[in-house]
């Protein structure tokens, strides 16, 4: 018996000791540590602003938000930050979707059709979550708020396949809105892919939920207004894309009376028709 | 994996072949649950919530079988789609287990997926529970050995399932590896074998690694938990306790904060002829385990933090059932069973049972490490990339989410009557049990009488009439609250509830019962839940027809819960087993 003993206190003392690994505090945020920070890009500008072919790697992060949701002001922060490290390589849209996006009790109204039909095709059921370029995470598309900046940092890192370029006019007197948005293939492309072009209007100021109770001039980022092509957009191509190949879609809106167009922005991204997977996203200021 | 199939189709071969065999032995079970489902727009359920989805079902079918000290077993199910309220991941059909065993009585040693748990399950258990779709077993090894009378060892090794996902090394989820070790003295030392005295102590250790590929956070890859047990009684008392500890384990479920986990649960009893007490206390602190660091609710959870509540079966005061939080708790529950004595003036001809019980739990507390000048944080386990705060470990916080006083009678009046009547008193914070942020807490009191009649010796009828009276009803509410965040409201206010079960013989069963949350604060929402069941039980086969409506709410096992959405339409449900 005290052989047997032994032999179980030796295995659980060797185990503890292999398989255990304590952080020091100071090396629980990496770069605290002393090692040195990684370098941030310096700010190119919104991509596709300059009408030229934009094709180095964007990412499109969708924060799924609610205006009830005492914990999305803080993921919303994040998204914010994310734009802020990677100098706008990073294209926001806030969708808000989800119960927590109703709005009653004086809450502002956000929620669309298109928004909606993407938060239960995802399979989403609380806010906030985002996606990540629409790629899945371990099966499904949600990533918590706490996983984006490491799913962005990884995002970033792969090749671009798709360039993209735009031509924004905004007529002030009619609000007529006129896009002509581009598409390049940087390599051989065989599925389908789709354009969707969204209208996303910034620094809307309402109501919001916070934690420490109601906020009624809280600044809404990134709020997506509508899409001008369908929820799922356009489909460009039916046959395999040649690399350099381009695909030019135009179309004409009206923009809506309630939009400050000074704050509009036209975000588009091209994705697989089949997976969702956005390959590459734009993102260009009406004005 | 196909030369493995391969191995067990063989197996069932043999099975036909040699039947004659006297060890060999098949067995197993098979379920169906089928829905329509249909727009009743009266509770809320529209074309656009159904989504096109008019039929769910979900099925399994699991067969084992055993020759000597060999076993095996295949488990297959099918979600063609998942039912509302199962987790959309569950679509699809496949073999989800398989094992096979070897067991001589000293050694055993399984490959496949196992189901194991190490004491309580603080740090280590893996099973299945079909009603809330949940299934983590590890695909691996398990090897236990015996070397002595009394002695038992284990040692496990392997990846959890998660819905359909790969085993494949390429998937992110982490590896589990745990050893247990447990020591019946009253089995090992000869003189204590009928000694009045019993004793049995045991310990595990379970580790996960994961690789880290988090860029902002130093995720620790290999996060280890210690467990220690021991298990005392001296005839009628008995004493348990079981402690738990784990190290730095930052995660989506605790905002990435390094404080380390603990669990303990202690138990103490009395038991005699007629008369029961039991008094368990438990603190749990951090205690969220995942074979995964981003997996958030029940995804992936290595671990099981037991519940020490009242389990109620009655509709009603099944509204309000507590989840077990294992971000923090500090729980307490005091149950006593007494029977009052039959042929006596209070306890009638044949007696009557009296169980009285009140279980609350509270969080724990807590002391925010804080910058200066830096606000409490809105996650309860504090600021993400810290320690998150500090807790005396017999401290109680401040803010309790449950407490549950109850009072229940048993008794038989009379050869043909039967007599179940209980009294509830309930608190529930909805804001932290349901993450309902604003919600107000629920202060309940609830009744219920069940009668049973017996016609004949071959039919009987079943009556329920349930209570439940609501601190937040119509003309009691607040509401502009109510108008504010009318989410929060769904099922608030007063219920009735009404039932009744006729049976004949063991096989046939019909009901027809109503729930109606006649005071809640909003008009729209003092909808009727009626329904009518017809079942057939034939041996060990159910074939249950249910029509009408569910009402939103939780369904709980063992403290783990699930979200029901209210639904309307036609249920089938079939199981059997051979």
């Amino acid at each position: 018996m005290r052989k047997i003993l032994s032999i179980l206190a030796v295995s659980f003392f060797m185990m503890g000791m292999t398989a255990c690994d304590v952080i020091d505090e100071q090396d629980y945020i990496k770069n605290n540590g002393g090692t040195t920070p990684p370098e941030k890009p310096v700010d190119p500008g919104l991509p596709g602003e300059t009408g030229d072919f934009t094709t180095s790697k964007c990412v499109l992060l969708e924060d799924y938000t609610g205006v009830r949701c005492n914990n999305c002001p803080a993921a919303g922060e994040l998204a914010l930050e994310l734009q802020k490290q990677y100098g706008h390589s990073v294209v926001v849209l806030g969708v808000h979707s989800g119960f927590l996006s109703n709005p009653v009790g004086g809450y502002p109204n956000f929620k669309t059709t298109e928004g909606d039909e993407w938060y239960n095709f995802f399979g989403f059921d609380s806010n906030p979550i985002g996606t990540v370029n629409r790629k899945l995470n371990g099966g499904v598309y949600g990533f918590p708020s706490t996983d984006w900046a490491d799913a962005v940092a990884a995002a970033l890192q792969e090749e671009a396949t798709v360039g993209m370029a735009s031509n924004v006019e905004y007529d002030e007197t009619s609000r007529n809105l006129k896009v002509d948005i581009s598409t390049k293939a940087l390599v051989e492309l065989p599925d389908t892919y789709s354009l969707t072009v969204c209208i996303m209007e910034d620094s809307i100021v309402g109501k919001q939920l916070k934690p420490e109770g109601d906020d009624l001039n809280y600044v809404h980022r990134h709020v997506f207004r509508k899409t001008i092509n369908g929820a799922w957009g356009e489909e460009i191509n039916t046959t395999a894309i040649a690399p350099e190949d381009v695909i030019t879609k135009s179309y004409a809106t009206t923009l809506d009376a309630a939009y400050n167009a000074d704050n509009c922005h036209i975000i588009a991204y091209v994705s697989n028709s089949n997976t969702k997977e956005v390959l590459q996203v734009i993102e260009k200021k009406i004005k | 994996m196909k030369r493995f199939l391969l191995s067990l189709a063989l197996v069932f071969c043999a099975t036909s072949l040699f039947a004659q065999l006297d060890n060999s032995q098949v067995n197993g079970s098979f379920q169906v649950d089928g829905q329509y489902y249909q727009v009743d727009e009266a509770i809320g359920i529209t074309e656009e919530s159904i989504k096109g989805n008019k039929f769910g079902i979900a099925g399994f079918g699991k067969i084992n079988y055993s020759l000597g000290n060999f076993s095996a077993g295949i488990r297959y199910e099918a979600y063609l789609p998942q039912l509302s309220g199962f987790d959309t991941r569950l679509q699809g059909v496949g073999l989800a287990n398989y094992h096979a065993s070897y067991d001589n009585g000293t050694i055993g040693i399984t490959v496949g997926d196992i189901y194991d748990q190490f004491g309580n399950g603080f740090i280590f258990r893996t099973y299945e529970e079909w009603s809330l779709g949940f299934d983590n077993s590890l695909r691996g090894m398990r090897i236990i050995y015996r070397p002595a009378a009394g002695v038992t060892l284990k040692a496990v090794y392997g990846k959890q399932r998660f819905y359909w996902a790969s085993y494949a090394a390429t998937e992110s989820r982490g590896l589990v590896r745990g050893i247990d070790g447990e020591w019946d003295l009253n089995q090992s030392i000869e003189a204590m074998s009928s000694s009045k005295f019993r004793a049995s102590v045991g310990g595990s250790f379970v580790s996960k690694y994961q690789k880290n590929t988090n860029t902002t956070y130093t995720i620790p890859e290999n996060v280890g938990a210690f467990d220690g047990r021991i298990n005392l009684g001296y005839g009628r008392f008995a004493f348990t306790t079981e402690y738990a500890h784990k190290i730095n384990d930052p995660s989506a479920f605790n905002n990435y904060t390094y404080h380390e986990g603990q669990a303990l649960l202690s138990s103490l009893s009395y038991s005699q002829k007629g008369f029961g007490v039991i008094l368990q206390v438990k603190r749990v602190d951090n205690m969220s385990f995942k074979s995964d660091y981003k997996g958030v609710k029940n995804d992936l959870d290595i671990n099981f933090i037991p519940p020490i509540n009242y389990t109620h079966t009655h509709s009603l005061p099944a509204i309000y059932t507590y989840a077990t939080q294992p971000l923090g708790e500090m729980a307490m529950q005091l149950q006593v069973n007494y029977t009052i004595p039959k042929n006596t003036i209070i306890g009638g001809k044949y007696g009557t049972k009296i169980t009285l019980d009140f279980s609350q739990v509270n969080d724990i507390k807590r002391n925010y490490i804080l910058e200066e000048g830096q606000a409490a944080p809105s996650h309860i386990s504090g600021y993400n990339g810290t320690l998150g705060y500090t807790s005396p470990f017999f401290a109680v916080g401040d803010r309790k989410f449950f407490h549950d006083f109850n009072i229940e009678l048993e008794r038989r009046l009379n050869k043909k009557w039967k007599l179940i009547a209980q009294y509830i008193n309930l608190y529930y914070d909805m804001e932290t049990i349901e993450n309902h942020p604003g919600a107000e807490v629920v202060k309940a009191n609830i009744g219920f009488i069940d009668l049973s009649y017996r016609i004949t010796s071959k039919q009987s009828i079943r009556m329920e009439l349930q209570h439940l009276w609501d601190n937040v009803t119509a003309g009691k509410a607040d509401m502009e609250k109510v108008n504010g965040h009318p989410d929060n409201y769904k099922k608030r206010g007063n219920w009735a509830a009404a039932l009744v079960e006729y049976s004949i013989g063991a096989k046939w069963f019909v009901s027809v019962g109503d729930k109606w949350n006649y005071g809640n604060p909003i008009e729209g929402n003092r909808d009727h839940y009626y329904s009518a069941s017809l079942g057939y039980i034939k041996e060990s086969t159910r074939i249950t027809l249910t029509g009408g409506r569910q009402s939103e709410g939780m369904v709980c096992v063992g403290g783990v819960c699930r979200v029901v959405p209210a639904s309307s339409g036609i249920s089938l449900s079939i199981t059997t087993s051979f």
